[in-house]
């Protein structure tokens, strides 16, 4: 397999990880794997939802449907494991200076897969339509709202006004729109969408055993309960309690994003530095996480 | 690369193995991981939602129409997590004791529930008794007035530690009394039962229609028995007492023929006329009376919507707040739902204008709460008693108040080294009161001038001598009391004493209440001087009554009459 060409699996120099010698594939397979997985999962699901009742159909399916239970947790739970493994993945592969082994034009899909990756993560949170769901809903919001210029027409288009808990705009990007256009961007990033074998079976096998036993929580509680979020939103839940919105929620992330995305086309001497700064604020954003998740 | 497995296994084993495992997994667990396939839900507010609580709880039986669980579910009133499918995630932020007010904003306050009842409840005197802190820091010297001041809210009181003996002694003695104090334990604890905020009133024992074939919960509804009252209101003036002909006893008192749950000696008196046909608290107490009108006050008087004549005098009906007509609809039709008569005429009001739903103004009748029966209201006499000069400041309980709780002491001791529970704080702290009552029994109704300026029964409300403190207390102190013991007058001489009058007008000490007063001298003797003629014209009809004045004048221009002695003391200044 060449890079120059894009395509990176396990075979190539950059593809490689650690995780080839013990037998296992690697971070980026693992992640297409996991992706498999959710997408199947996630058709499943989505034949049980109704986005004008989403709680009450997402129980609805979890006790009626039989199964609906583990394949609602199979989905929520793949769609964790394949964010865990793209962040792995990216960082495994920023380490090694695979960005300048690309060329440019394959860095720029590897990095809008990013934002949309994300997308797809809370969108699916906020689909459930329970307290917590809607305050993801309307912190999606809250933030596009932040852009300069298009920020309120942003909101309205990706995440909409969820009015009544009414979720059909977030669906039709979750199950279609913004699901479809991960796809592409993963066929322009590994030219195929088919998963390896192995890959799919360890992602099924981690994503299918942690679905077994941890049911991803519906929360409709009045009760003064801290709504916390998905985990990875932690680290930004405890900076906007003490940073501005615009500052914590918008400039900083976007700032960390541009500087990534800016990478291969940094001068070679600047990018060791650049590098560093990216590894320590990823450091420091976990820390942020545990920290959030701890307290 | 160097692998360190050397065959290249995964690509084998692993993908049948992760199937086979996630397989074996499912199987294990099964189709329907909780127990059934169909999900359980009700109608708040109108909306349909989900409701996993009734997967465990749908057996819950006890509860009334108005809160049956079947259709507005557990969570509403006891929060947790009603899309939670597993107990822990199910009971996240579940309250057991729903109505505590800390918590009831969200609970029985919820929108499209009891908003407005439960806001007007937290501002009530109840809730945080302002007027018993108020006295209580007045009773031990650290104010000068009774005067209800900001900050007079047994809520705000906070930490381990009292801020002064007064406060001391509300937060370990009293303070378990106001319905703002959460409680902690569920169910009906009869009468120890303290707190609770709207459970402190609204629980029932189990409304229950045939056997028990699940989990029993106390009804909650607003048929408030008088039971619930009595746990508080057995105690300081001791109204529960009263009404129902019990009066708490010495020990050593030969008339002592029982005990109280909290084994305080108790005799019999005569029980309030009310009571005698069948009424209780709530057939008199309005609930805008009992939770208040959204008005904060300091003291129960304030807070009390009904007066004798809304329903014995009623004059023309004044217009009733919009929130009080609705809440009356809503009673009314509580009661049919609970199978009371039909209710549709015009109801009589008070003062404040709050309907008293259960009466009937055209035929003058009332439904009593306990017993759905109907009962005549019997109008006031337009007898000369009732409008003679010098009565004009007579409130109905000073002449009909047949008897009153008395305690003519009470020895308080402050142990500074036990350890005593704080109500405030919920643990026991350092310092301890032990309060010594002497002297409980019965006597006639003492008179003075209320806080409203009426004449009004007064009781002993402390001859209070406090020990321990830095600043030790011995004072006299009289408290306005409604005991609740209505009946037949007291006779013209009970009241106008021709000899002593302190038996009936207190004449030493200080009153509990802001504007409340002890009768001067000079209206003592205007009294006295009345009981003078009482002696020969005892009737309320005779015409020296018509002017007392210009009779006494005209008495005192007969000096040389034939019954002269006679009438030189009728007409002399009382001593």
């Amino acid at each position: 397999m060449d890079e120059r060409d894009g395509r990176l699996a396990s075979g190539s120099k950059a593809g490689r990880g650690w995780t080839q010698r013990f037998g296992l594939p690697t971070l980026g397979a693992l992640t297409l794997g996991a992706l498999a997985v959710c997408v199947v999962s996630g058709v499943v699901v989505a034949t049980g939802y109704d986005a004008a009742r989403p709680v009450d159909s997402v129980l609805a399916f979890e006790l009626g449907r039989p199964y609906g239970w583990f394949f609602r947790a199979l989905h929520a739970h793949s769609a964790q494991l394949g964010l865990l493994g793209l962040i792995a993945h990216t960082l495994e592969y920023l380490a090694r200076g695979g960005e300048r082994q690309v060329p440019p034009g394959h860095w720029v899909v590897v990095m809008v897969s990013l934002p949309v990756t994300l997308y797809l993560m809370l969108g699916g949170r906020a689909l459930v339509g329970d307290a917590e769901g809607l305050g993801v809903a309307a912190v999606m919001r809250g933030l596009l709202e932040q852009l300069p210029v298009f920020g309120a027409a942003a909101a309205d288009v990706l995440v909409g006004a969820n009015v009544g808990g009414n979720m059909t705009l977030l669906l039709t990007h979750h199950v279609s729109s913004a699901t479809l256009l991960l796809l592409v961007l993963t066929v322009a990033h590994l030219k195929r969408v088919v998963p390896d074998a192995a890959a799919t079976a360890v992602a099924l096998g981690l994503s299918g055993a942690v679905a077994l036993a941890v049911r991803p929580a519906v929360v409709l509680s009045d009760a003064p309960v801290a709504l916390e979020g998905p985990w990875y939103m932690a680290g930004l839940r405890l900076m906007l309690q003490h940073l501005p919105a615009w500052f914590a929620g918008l400039a900083l992330p976007l700032s960390f994003y541009l500087l990534f995305s800016s990478l291969p086309w940094l001068p070679e001497a600047r990018v060791r530095a650049v590098r560093f700064v990216i590894f320590a604020i990823s450091v420091a954003y976990g820390l942020l996480i545990a920290m959030a998740e701890l307290t | 690369m160097t692998r360190l497995v050397p065959v290249d296994w995964v690509r084998l084993v692993l993908p049948p193995l992760a199937a086979v495992a996630v397989a074996a997994g499912m199987v294990w667990r099964g189709p329907h991981l909780h127990g059934t396939a169909t999900l359980p839900t009700v109608v708040i507010d109108g909306k349909e939602h989900a409701e996993t609580c009734l997967l465990c709880h749908g057996d819950v039986q006890g509860l009334g129409t108005a809160h049956d669980p079947t259709a507005i579910g557990c969570s509403p009133c006891h929060l947790g997590n009603p899309a939670g499918l597993e107990e822990n995630e199910a009971h996240e932020g579940m309250q057991v004791v729903a109505g505590n007010l800390t918590i009831a904003a969200r609970t029985c306050g919820r929108a499209g529930c009891h908003p407005d009842e439960t806001a007007r409840v937290e501002r009530s005197a109840m809730a945080g008794a302002p007027g018993l802190l108020a006295v209580n820091r007045f009773a031990f010297g650290e104010r000068d007035t009774p005067r209800v001041e900001s900050g007079d809210d047994l809520r705000q009181l906070r930490g381990d530690e009292a801020a002064s003996p007064a406060e001391s002694h509300v937060r370990k003695l009293c303070a378990s009394c106001h319905v703002g104090l959460p409680k902690t334990e569920v169910g009906d604890h009869g009468f120890a039962s303290r707190g609770g905020g709207c459970t402190a009133c609204h629980l029932g024992a189990p409304s229950l229609e045939g056997k028990a074939k699940g989990r029993l919960h106390p009804d909650v509804s607003a048929a408030v028995r008088p039971q619930r009252c009595e746990g508080c209101h057995a105690r300081s003036g001791r109204i529960s007492l009263s009404f129902t002909g019990r009066v708490e006893l010495e020990p050593d008192d030969p008339r002592v023929q029982g005990k109280l749950p909290d084994g305080r000696p108790i005799g019999k008196a005569p029980a309030d006329v009310h009571a005698r046909a069948g009424f209780t608290c709530l057939d008199c107490h309005t609930e805008r009376g009992l939770m208040g009108d959204g008005t904060v006050v300091g003291h129960g008087y304030e807070a009390v919507d009904i007066a004798c004549e809304d329903c014995h005098q009623p004059g023309p009906a004044p217009e009733s707040p919009p929130e009080a007509t609705r809440v009356a609809g809503v009673l009314r039709a509580s009661w049919a739902r609970r199978g009371g008569p039909r209710l549709a005429g015009e109801p009589y009001r008070t003062g404040r204008g709050t309907p008293l739903w259960r009466t009937e103004a055209a035929s003058g009748q009332q439904w009593l709460h306990e017993t759905s029966k109907a009962v005549f209201i019997p109008p006031m006499q337009r007898e000369p008693y009732h409008e003679m000069r010098g009565h004009e400041r007579l409130s109905c309980q000073a002449c009909h108040t047949t008897w009153m709780p008395r305690c003519t002491q009470c020895h308080t001791q402050y142990r500074e080294n036990d350890l005593q529970y704080d109500h405030i704080a919920g643990k026991e702290t350092p310092g301890s009161w032990h309060e010594t009552a002497g002297g409980n029994g019965i006597g006639p109704a003492l008179l003075a001038v209320g806080p409203k300026g009426k004449i009004v029964p007064f009781t002993e409300g402390m001859t209070l001598t406090v020990e321990g403190v830095a600043n030790p207390v011995d004072r006299v102190l009289w408290a306005p009391l409604d005991p609740h013991t209505t009946g037949a007058s007291r006779t013209c001489a009970e009241c106008h004493p021709d000899r002593d009058p302190s038996a009936v007008y207190p004449s030493e000490g200080q009153t509990t209440r802001e504007g409340a007063r002890l009768l001067s001298s000079s209206e003592v003797e205007t009294v006295r001087q009345v009981g003078r003629c009482v002696a020969c014209h005892d009737g309320y009809d005779d015409p020296v009554y018509a002017d007392f004045e210009v009779s006494v004048g005209r008495l005192r221009g007969r000096g040389e009459a034939r019954a002269a002695d006679r009438v030189r003391w009728c007409a002399s200044p009382v001593d």
